[in-house]
């Protein structure tokens, strides 16, 4: 293998354990025999991998899981008392949709109610063709013997005087 | 960081004392691929605590056939790349400027601290020589340990851009090294 090929290599999948078990051993063939890759990979350990990989890593601080824990009550409470708003508001909106249809029922129930109060009664309208009877009966009567004979008797002198 | 079945079924109902498993499991990930790509660490525990906000609202929906460790390198990946990316929005006209500065003064400053014995200096400063993807692809694969299948699984790229992004990283880190 060339050195360019070796040394682009040493640089990526040889530093990084990402070469197969055949290419690695003739990377170790070739640097066992070439100085000058030697050196290289030498070089790019020093100066280019091990100052980050040998850095420690960070933790983040103790204190941060109690805030993202009080960040999570917080937005399940807003997220219950939305639920709660939601259920009060969809209901709202459930009888604003029925409102129209409640509308239309109460004037029909108002009209209907209606309907059935100024319906005469049965015995209302037979007392009212009674009296009609009567009365077509009396004015049919009137010059009638009956009714002469009650000119000559008006009764008190007040009927006398205003009815003569 | 095995994260049992079992674990991220409770979590989802809602059970704390699950989900804080899968926090302990996995929240050093989060937090240092967050403060080494940020590079500050307010930014990194607020990137924290949106990660995790993240995994729990999301829970339920959380595909069981998927693992939920490379769900949690992505969505860790992207926020932190996000919150870069409106950090630079949010700079005015003199940014390409103070960049430019900044990127040569902390250049000059890593060279004029060749003596500094400490690694995890040396590391911050090494890898605030890279671009932003290139810091990524590093930090997931010296400090967090990912091969290649899942750094590209984690920022949904293809494995040959990791092992290109990578080289450029070192070629890079090799020739500051080298003019020191």
């Amino acid at each position: 293998m060339e050195c360019k090929k070796v040394k682009e290599l040493l640089m990526t999948d040889y530093a990084d354990g990402e070469l197969s078990e055949k290419l690695h051993r003739e990377i170790i063939a070739h640097l066992g025999a070439c100085p000058e890759c030697r050196r290289f990979e030498i070089r790019i350990k020093e100066s280019a991998v091990n100052p980050i990989r040998k850095a420690d890593r960070e933790y983040p601080p103790s204190y941060l899981f109690g805030k993202i824990k009080d960040k999570i009550y917080t937005e399940r409470e807003a997220a219950s008392v939305s639920g709660a708003a939601g259920l009060r508001s969809g209901l709202s909106r459930f009888f604003s949709m029925l409102r129209p249809a409640l509308a239309v029922s109460a004037v029909a129930v108002a009209v209907f109610g209606l309907v059935v109060l100024m319906r005469p009664t049965r015995t209302g309208n037979g007392s009212v063709n009674l009296y009609l009877t009567e009365q077509a009966e009396f004015i049919a009567g009137l010059g009638s013997e009956t009714t002469a004979s009650l000119k000559g008797d008006l009764g008190t002198s007040i009927e006398e005087f205003l009815l003569s | 960081m095995d994260i049992s079945p079992d674990i991220i079924a409770r979590a989802s109902r809602g059970d704390m004392e699950a989900f804080e498993d899968i926090y302990r499991k996995t929240s050093a990930f989060v937090y240092n691929v967050s403060l080494r790509v940020t590079r500050n660490p307010e930014d990194a525990e607020e990137i924290t605590q949106d990660v995790f906000m993240k995994v729990y609202r999301s829970l339920r929906k959380f595909n069981a056939f998927s693992s939920l460790r490379t769900w949690i390198y992505r969505i860790t990946v992207n926020t932190a790349f996000n919150r870069i990316e409106s950090s630079k929005k949010h700079v005015n006209k003199r940014a390409d400027y103070d960049t430019a500065i900044q990127s040569i003064s902390t250049g000059e400053r890593a060279r004029d601290n060749v003596a500094r014995e400490d690694d995890k200096e040396r590391a911050s400063e090494f890898l605030a020589m890279l671009n932003t993807d290139q810091r990524i692809c590093v930090i997931l694969r010296e400090m967090e340990g990912l091969n290649y299948k899942e750094i590209a699984g984690a920022l949904k790229i293809n494995v040959n851009t990791v092992r290109s992004r990578l080289k450029r990283a070192r070629e890079k880190l090799m020739a500051i090294a080298g003019k020191r």
